[in-house]
């Protein structure tokens, strides 16, 4: 009993913290854009889209959406950014301030185009995965595109190398 | 007003203590390389069923709370790559042992996967789990359907706060990076698979 109350005062003051930290401001300067349907990648390119699903946990928390160690984008609930990044191992990480805390390494993929969609919640769950365009179509059609006015900012380190040592 | 907001987060966490918090347990694809393997000039396929896809297991995290994951559609990609790192053509099969689609597909070898996992945390603050194990039984048949190859491999993972906190599922994916190496190790070691 004890220690279930420990956790729940820690959980607790974790869900207040992240409620102060929602508080912060915008730094990259998103904002929601009409749709523009990108061009289809190069030979040597991959297209990059990343989703945020629609839930209230969290969801006054941004996300900013880095590739290894440059921020593209900003993500709030039913939002959505794309990139085109020439093909290659890119770590696609989403970073809710202070911290990196969901991340997926996209393969080589030339002339392809991958779709991350990032779980937001309690208990569905806080990570990123790919899924497959039909899935991700209608998550498009329904969200709303982001762009931030900041662009190619640098983040705080290369996390392509940060999450390879975290699986060493 | 802070009370209320103390108030609201108390409750809201209070409800959802001790639910199941959904995880996912497939390991970064660049972590199973395929360096140095010479490739085996064959088509080889895989089978896992839609109820083995679909399947969500729940076990132990932290605090009294469970993790939930998918086993099968989380290891679809690393058993996908394991074989790909080896054979040079890899399908998914809609059936097991359905000859026309072997033939068709010329299919040398189909392998079959068995999951099943383990969890724990040993704190009682957080609820990912800090240790995890995978095992694998992964069998394989002929064209014809006769077992040709089996093998059981276990792989562990842990997580403490400071590397998790960034990867809540890190646990549960150190464990399948390590399984699905120990399988691939396996493979490249058998003789009857070239």
């Amino acid at each position: 009993m004890g220690l279930r109350l420990i956790r729940r005062s820690f959980a607790a003051l974790c869900a207040l913290t992240f409620m102060v930290g929602a508080q912060a401001g915008d730094k990259y300067l998103v904002k929601e854009v009409p749709y523009v349907e990108p061009s289809p990648p190069g030979a040597d390119e991959t297209l990059i889209y990343v989703l945020r699903e629609k839930t209230s946990f969290a969801a006054m928390q941004k996300i900013a959406i880095i590739d290894n160690d440059t921020v593209l984008g900003v993500l709030t609930p039913g939002t959505f950014t794309y990139f085109k990044v020439p093909s290659a191992q890119h770590e696609i990480v989403g970073y809710i301030s202070p911290m990196p805390m969901v991340h997926y390494r996209v393969m080589p993929s030339p002339g392809k185009t991958v779709y991350l969609l990032i779980k937001v919640g309690y208990t569905s769950g806080l990570f990123m995965l790919p899924v497959d365009e039909a899935e991700a179509k209608p998550l498009i059609a329904a969200f709303r595109q982001t762009e931030i006015g900041l662009k190619d900012q640098k983040a705080k380190m290369n996390y392509k190398e940060y999450y390879d040592k975290l699986f060493q | 007003m802070r009370s209320i907001i103390t108030l609201t987060a108390l409750a809201a966490v209070a409800l959802a203590s001790g639910c199941a918090h959904t995880i996912n347990i497939t390991p970064p694809l660049n972590t199973i390389p395929g360096d140095g393997i010479t490739k085996v000039d064959k088509t080889v396929g895989y089978y896992i069923s839609s109820e083995q896809k679909s399947l969500v297991v729940s076990t132990p995290g932290g605090g009294g709370d469970k993790v939930s994951y998918r086993p099968y559609a989380d290891s679809e990609p690393a058993l996908n790559q394991v074989l790909s790192n080896i054979y040079s053509s890899v399908v998914a099969l809609a059936a097991p042992n359905d000859k026309a689609e072997l033939e068709s597909k010329h299919v040398a070898y189909v392998f079959t996967p068995a999951i099943t996992t383990t969890s724990h945390s040993s704190s009682a603050l957080t609820w990912p789990p800090t240790n995890f194990t995978v095992t694998l039984d992964c069998k394989a048949t002929d064209g014809s359907g006769a077992a040709v190859w089996n093998q059981k491999v276990t792989g562990s993972g842990e997580a403490v706060y400071d590397d998790f906190k960034h990867d809540f599922s890190l646990a549960g994916r150190r464990a399948s990076k390590d399984a699905f190496n120990q399988l691939q190790k396996a493979l490249v070691a058998a003789p009857t698979l070239k």
